[in-house]
């Protein structure tokens, strides 16, 4: 039945390609290369897990003088250099961290050669802060963020945001944490210090001399750009030294367009303890997680009865009913025990209150249809490509809208609650929604999986959508006014389109 | 550079100005395929990584100028300054990206050149090359990213050409030869050598001239 469903699968991809897409497979035709396994993700390739992970420097916001994008070289692959982006010397940038109430103020410098900005993904911010694609630095440019921290604990993160630009600078290394704690979560007493690991992860291709290559056609602009080598923050195929004891593990999906099935090779469960926005209310035991890009979750992993030489894989497990995607298992990270500990945590059964927003029927609701596949033959951009001497581009679209700066789609009150449905049913795609500016719950999911996730009871920026599925959000709009986005995060996607202006007043 | 340029114009100048005695002077066109001649590696890495580096054909476009000196009944001196690009592309199993290592220089070219009788048409020529870096990008057909922190700034080496020079009406000559160039430096530095990448210029093609002088 499986591969019956596979079939299915990509014979509907196939059946719409070639409805749009004739160009694309005259060329394929032509080079006797066009086959069903076209779309297929390329393969991940495993490495040796040889190179060891180091602890994490967290940086104080107030010890960051300047945050300067800039073309630089990091050591992914082991002994190898490789031009990327960072907001530092290095791939991706500092690990932020920061206290509720912290005011934050950094002087951000562009030094690349294209503009670009700063979104400060999952954080209630000033809309002028926010990093919408109005507001980018030019090439040489400056502009200091400034905003005061207003919301609770949690795993956020910074990327760039400029329009139809955003894809390939996350990918050249431009991402990094931005981390939030309080009162309440330092009660918890959680695994802190070396036993806190924030855990970025990519997914990259490199041409034959190292470089990055980013470079997606067609197809790739329609299921996403996926790399054949999985990093943890910035490195490949590298080992986490560990002891016996309870680690939190922080993880951040930051791969433009691959979904992980997030597992332990031994099977092991582990506890979900956060998402996106902070805690959970309650710890819950799982044995695999789904993370969309941009998406973050909490887990805490009890270690403490494994011995001394003992490895286990942060893995990602097969998953279906996801399009092309999860039909392959590959390793992600190896954790190495190398020493026995004593350890006095325990895990807490209460970890935050979580207030539902009680859903009432005189609320807004507002769909948000998410589609696409058009073509049009605007030059360059996302999904650009040479056929037969004309530049076609493929759009992806949110209620038949592709990107446009002075188009807002909805408007909102500060402070007024609405219900969103997001009705991902037209399309055999995975998008995973992000919606600036406010955070918000998942109410229900019906379709596909028909039912939450762990990492789905609690506060969300970013909700996964497989195909067929829709999913009724309710969120409380704060009172930074103007012109906020929602966008799918396979960032393929939203280069090509998928990306509406919604404003608060 | 700057200087030989400077007196390769005087030289164009005085001699179009004063006598045309023992001297042609001219433009030339080149087209051919260049590539560059090092390892193409397979990299195994230590931590496990397999990217294989394989170059191959890329195409070459050139153009400047070009002066010779009759210096005995079958021996005359050639020199020439000419735009030429130069590189390869790579990576085959990425060909539908078809990514390449585009490199613009100006070729400095001195040397002597022979013909195999005493009415001038059939000739073999060799000369010293200096090669100056103008630009250089590893490109795919989405872009670009500049590589000019990793590829020397200088390169030097060999021209061999075979050719023939065809006498018109007006005493004027088109001169049409096959030609080699081959590099001495490897071009990498920076990243790109740190990774173990090795490469010297290569290129051939077929190179159109029109000379006037006698």
């Amino acid at each position: 039945m499986m591969e019956r469903r596979k079939f299915m699968q990509t014979s509907g991809l196939g059946l719409i390609a070639g409805i749009f897409m004739p160009s694309i497979l005259l060329e394929s035709c032509k080079k006797s290369t066009m086959n069903m396994n076209a779309f297929k993700p390329v393969t991940v390739k495993d490495g040796l897990f040889n190179t060891l992970l180091p602890n994490p420097t967290f940086t104080n916001p107030s010890d960051i003088n300047s945050l300067v994008a800039q073309n630089t070289t990091a050591e992914i692959i082991n002994g190898k250099t490789t031009s990327v982006l960072g907001y530092h010397n290095g791939i991706l940038g500092p690990m932020i961290k920061a206290n509720n109430g912290d005011a934050i103020s950094i002087a951000f410098s562009n030094q690349l050669s294209e503009e670009t900005n700063v979104h400060w993904h999952g954080l209630l911010i000033p809309q002028i802060m926010d990093g919408h694609p109005d507001q980018v630095v030019t090439s040489g440019g400056s502009y200091n963020y400034q905003f005061t921290i207003n919301q609770r604990a949690g795993l956020y993160w910074y990327h760039p945001h400029p329009e139809m630009k955003t894809a390939r600078q996350a990918y050249m290394g431009l991402a990094s944490f931005f981390i939030v704690n309080d009162t309440e979560e330092s009660a918890l007493n959680l695994p802190s210090g070396d036993y806190e690991i924030p855990l970025v992860i990519q997914d990259k291709r490199f041409y034959g001399d190292y470089s990055l290559n980013y470079s997606p056609d067609m197809i790739d602009v329609m299921n996403g750009y996926f790399g054949q080598y999985i990093l943890v923050n910035g490195l490949f195929s590298p080992y986490k030294e560990i002891e016996t004891k309870w680690y939190r593990i922080r993880i951040l999906n930051g791969s433009t367009a691959r979904v992980y099935n997030l597992a332990l090779s031994n099977g092991a469960s582990f506890y979900v303890i956060g998402s996106d926005g902070g805690l959970l209310s309650t710890p819950e035991s799982i044995s695999s997680l789904l993370l969309a890009p941009g998406e973050r979750v909490d887990l805490l992993i009890d270690f403490t009865s494994y011995s001394v030489d003992t490895e286990i894989f942060l893995q990602s497990n097969i998953f279906s009913g996801a399009s092309i995607q999860g039909l392959d298992q590959f390793k992600i990270l190896k954790f190495k025990v190398t020493k026995q500990t004593t350890e006095s945590f325990t895990l807490p059964s209460m970890l935050s209150t979580i207030s539902t927003i009680p859903i009432s029927s005189n609320l807004t609701t507002r769909t948000w249809k998410l589609g696409g596949m058009g073509m049009n033959s605007s030059s360059g951009g996302m999904g650009g490509m040479n056929s037969g001497g004309s530049n076609m581009q493929m759009n992806h679209t949110i209620n038949n809208k592709t990107y446009n700066s002075s188009e807002i789609l909805a408007t909102v009150q500060a402070g007024s609650t609405e219900i969103w449905e997001i009705d991902n049913s037209m399309m055999n795609e995975i998008h995973p929604i992000h919606i600036h500016g406010v955070q918000f719950q998942v109410v229900s999911r019906t379709g596909g999986r028909g039912q939450l996730i762990a990492s789905e009871k609690g506060w969300k920026d970013t909700v996964l959508l497989m195909p067929d599925e829709k999913v009724k959000l309710i969120m409380t709009f704060p009172q930074h006014k103007g012109k906020f986005l929602i966008h799918c995060h396979n960032l393929e996607h939203e280069d090509s389109g998928m990306m509406v202006n919604f404003e608060i007043v | 550079m700057k200087k030989i340029l400077n007196v390769l114009v005087i030289l164009v100048i005085s001699n179009m100005t004063f006598s045309q005695t023992k001297w042609k002077i001219g433009v030339n066109y080149s087209f051919g395929f260049s590539t560059l001649y090092g390892n193409s590696v397979n990299n195994n890495s230590s931590n496990g990584t397999n990217l294989t580096l394989d170059y191959s054909l890329k195409t070459s476009l050139g153009t400047g100028f070009k002066i010779e000196r009759k210096i005995s009944d079958k021996l005359n001196l050639v020199g020439s300054i000419s735009y030429i690009q130069k590189g390869a592309s790579f990576d085959a199993s990425n060909s539908s990206t078809k990514p390449s290592f585009k490199l613009n220089y100006i070729d400095f070219n001195l040397g002597i050149k022979r013909y195999f009788s005493s009415n001038e048409n059939w000739f073999a020529g060799l000369n010293i090359v200096e090669s100056t870096l103008l630009s250089s990008y590893r490109m795919d057909i989405y872009g670009g990213s500049n590589l000019s922190k990793d590829i020397k700034k200088m390169d030097y080496g060999f021209n061999l050409n075979l050719g023939r020079d065809f006498k018109t009406k007006r005493d004027d000559f088109i001169q049409i030869n096959l030609f080699f160039t081959q590099g001495f430096n490897q071009l990498f530095q920076g990243a790109i050598s740190k990774n173990g990448i090795q490469g010297k210029n290569m290129i051939g093609g077929i190179q159109l001239g029109y000379l006037i002088g006698k």
